[in-house]
Formats: C-alpha cells, sequence, structure tokens
C-alpha cells in the first residue's frame, strides 16, 4: 500500500505541478508573437525578453519535478 | 538502472571524500584551460580562422547583453566573471553528454547506510582486520574481514550535483549583493530596510526573504533541468537504442547550452537592478 501511494504521490507531483508553467509559457509565447507581429524591428529584443521570462515560469516546473524525485528516493 | 540523487564517493585524500561530480569538474577546468591555450596561440587579426570567428560571435553577442544590463563600465569589469559562468556550466553540460560519463565504472565503498538499491551489486574484498571500525563497513565471513562494495560511475556532470549548483547560484547572489554595497554604498541598504512608510517597510523584509529564494531557484533550475536530462537520457538509452536516441541528446544539447545562458543572463541582470540607484 505504502508503495502505490508513494507511486501516486510522483505522479501527483509532477502532472499537477506542469499545469501552471505550461499554461504560463502559452500565454507568454502568445504574447511575445503578438509583440513582434506588431513591430518586427525590435524582434531581436522581445526574442531574448521572452526567453528570460519563459525560463522563469520553467524554473517552477523544475520545482515540480525534483520533488518526485524526493519522493521517488527516499 | 542507477538513479541517486546523491553523488557517489570514489575517493577519499586525506579523509575528504572525491566524489564522481567533483572528479568530473577538475576534467572540465582542465578542458576549458586547453581549450584556452589552444586557441590563445591561433589568434589572428587578419586572417581569422572558422573557429575564431565563432568563438568572436559568442563572446561579443554575450558581451553586447551584458553592456544592455549593466553600464558600460562594469560591463567591462564584470563581463570576465559572468562569461566563467556560462563557460563552465556549458562545458559540464555537455560533457554529461560524451560517451564516457555513462560507461567508465569503479568499484567503491558502499556507504553505510546500505539499503535494497544500493545492495544490488555488491562485491566485496579482502581487508585486513584492523581496519574495520563497525559492522555497517565491513561483513564478517569464514574467510575474514571482508568490506562492501558498490559500482559508481566514474564521471558525471558536475551540475547534476546538488551542492555544486547551490554553491554556483550563492556565488552569484553574494557578489550580486557585494557589487550592490560597492557602488551604492550604504544606500543599498535601503532596498532593505526601509522606514519611510510601513509598506516599504515590509517590501524591504519581503526583498530580504526574495534574496534566499534567488539562491533556491537558481540552483534548483540548473540542477533540476541537467539531473532530469541525465535521468531522461538513462532511461531512453534503456528503452530503444541507436538513432532513436538523437532526438532526446539533440534536446540535452539545446537545454545544457540554454540553462548556461539563462544563469548568465539572469546574473547579469539581477547585477544591474542592484547598481542601479533607487528613484
Amino acid at each position: 500500500m505504502q508503495e502505490g501511494l508513494r507511486f501516486l504521490a510522483m505522479g501527483l507531483a509532477i502532472g499537477l505541478g506542469t499545469i501552471g508553467p505550461g499554461v504560463g509559457i502559452g500565454i507568454l509565447a502568445s504574447k511575445a508573437m503578438e509583440a513582434v507581429g506588431r513591430n518586427p524591428e525590435t524582434s531581436g529584443k522581445i526574442q531574448a525578453l521572452m526567453i528570460l521570462a519563459i525560463v522563469f515560469a520553467e524554473a517552477l516546473a523544475i520545482y515540480a519535478l525534483v520533488v518526485a524525485f524526493i519522493i521517488s528516493g527516499s | 538502472m542507477n538513479i541517486s540523487l546523491k553523488p557517489d564517493v570514489i575517493f577519499n585524500i586525506a579523509g575528504l571524500g572525491i566524489t564522481n561530480t567533483l572528479f568530473t569538474s577538475f576534467f572540465v577546468v582542465l578542458i576549458i584551460i586547453i581549450l584556452m591555450f589552444f586557441f590563445r596561440t591561433k589568434l589572428s587579426y587578419k586572417k581569422p580562422t572558422k573557429m575564431q570567428i565563432v568563438l568572436e560571435m559568442v563572446v561579443l553577442s554575450l558581451y553586447g547583453l551584458t553592456k544592455d544590463t549593466l553600464n558600460e563600465k562594469y560591463a567591462r569589469r564584470l563581463f570576465g566573471f559572468l562569461f566563467t559562468f556560462f563557460i563552465f556550466i556549458l562545458i559540464s553540460n555537455w560533457f554529461g553528454l560524451t560517451p564516457i560519463v555513462q560507461s567508465t565504472i569503479i568499484n567503491t565503498e558502499a556507504s553505510s547506510s546500505a539499503t535494497e538499491t544500493d545492495a544490488t551489486k555488491e562485491t566485496t574484498t579482502n581487508i585486513s582486520p584492523a581496519k574495520c571500525f563497525n559492522d555497517k563497513e565491513c561483513t564478517y565471513t569464514l574467510d575474514g574481514p571482508k568490506k562492501f562494495e558498490k559500482e559508481a560511475h566514474l564521471f558525471r556532470p558536475p551540475t547534476s550535483d546538488l551542492s555544486m549548483t547551490v554553491s554556483l547560484a550563492a556565488i552569484s547572489v553574494i557578489v550580486t549583493n557585494i557589487m550592490g554595497f560597492g557602488v551604492l554604498k550604504f544606500q543599498y541598504l535601503k532596498k532593505y530596510i526601509n522606514f519611510s512608510s510601513p509598506i516599504n517597510f515590509v517590501v524591504g523584509i519581503l526583498e530580504s526573504v526574495s534574496e534566499l529564494g534567488k539562491i533556491i531557484s537558481f540552483s534548483f533550475r540548473l540542477f533540476g533541468n541537467v539531473f532530469a536530462g541525465e535521468v531522461l537520457l538513462s532511461v531512453i538509452t534503456a528503452l530503444t537504442f541507436g538513432v532513436a536516441t538523437l532526438p532526446f541528446f539533440l534536446l540535452e544539447i539545446f537545454v545544457g547550452a540554454l540553462q548556461a545562458f539563462v544563469f548568465f543572463i539572469l546574473t547579469s541582470v539581477f547585477i544591474g537592478l542592484a547598481i542601479n540607484k533607487h528613484e
């Protein structure tokens, strides 16, 4: 029973933990595309800022993954 | 399949255990020094080689980014420090993709907590009775005392070790604060302790908590990406073989370079925020 609950906890941790960052990255990327569409000359700057912001959002998904590994390890 | 968050200790020098990630980081630094000397002798102004053009592109674009986020004078001073982060993390991430990493195996002492997962491959060697201090390290058999051993990888990418990434993150955040103090002198404390209004006081306290949050987020971002990539690669090579593992290696190359770039640019952005005067 304990092993089964552990696997369930791992799955839930990584599964639910990726919903938020997924939606967040989608919103970020769509706004960035819109901004580039309006103003194609600053596309270099917008791309750099978009990557920076996506990495922040991605870090939260990585936290969830690390928690899943910790649950599996101990 | 041997996935462990904790790196294995491969040998001891003067009582300190050298883990396989630390051992790999020696090799990474050695590679960087060799590349540095090699390219230094081949620099030429009139007829640049292709490698020189590529390296100049990389270095100049990164320098342009630091000039955007920091002032000109500080960009020139700090670019060496920031580029060191970039190249160390880049080479150590990419080192984890070479075939040498998963292949070389060495027999090391098993740690005292011999759990079920560790005890899968245990061999024993003879040791003299005087060296056997407690029952967890050695077992008494009819042939004499024998030590527990297990197989461990000799190389492991250094950034997949949480100790290494926490150290890099701590260096980055501490240097940010030192630069803030150095440029703004005591006005830098106004960022954290601000008595002008009650809300600003609470904001100051939250700022100091978020500095700790920065260390955690830097370290876990880098650790999570590299460790998860390592696990992914070992799972994929266990399931499929040959050409089917190629997309995952390409993903890992991209993720490794991107994480190095992100560490670089986040550090430079935070230093830029710290040395700007508050209005």
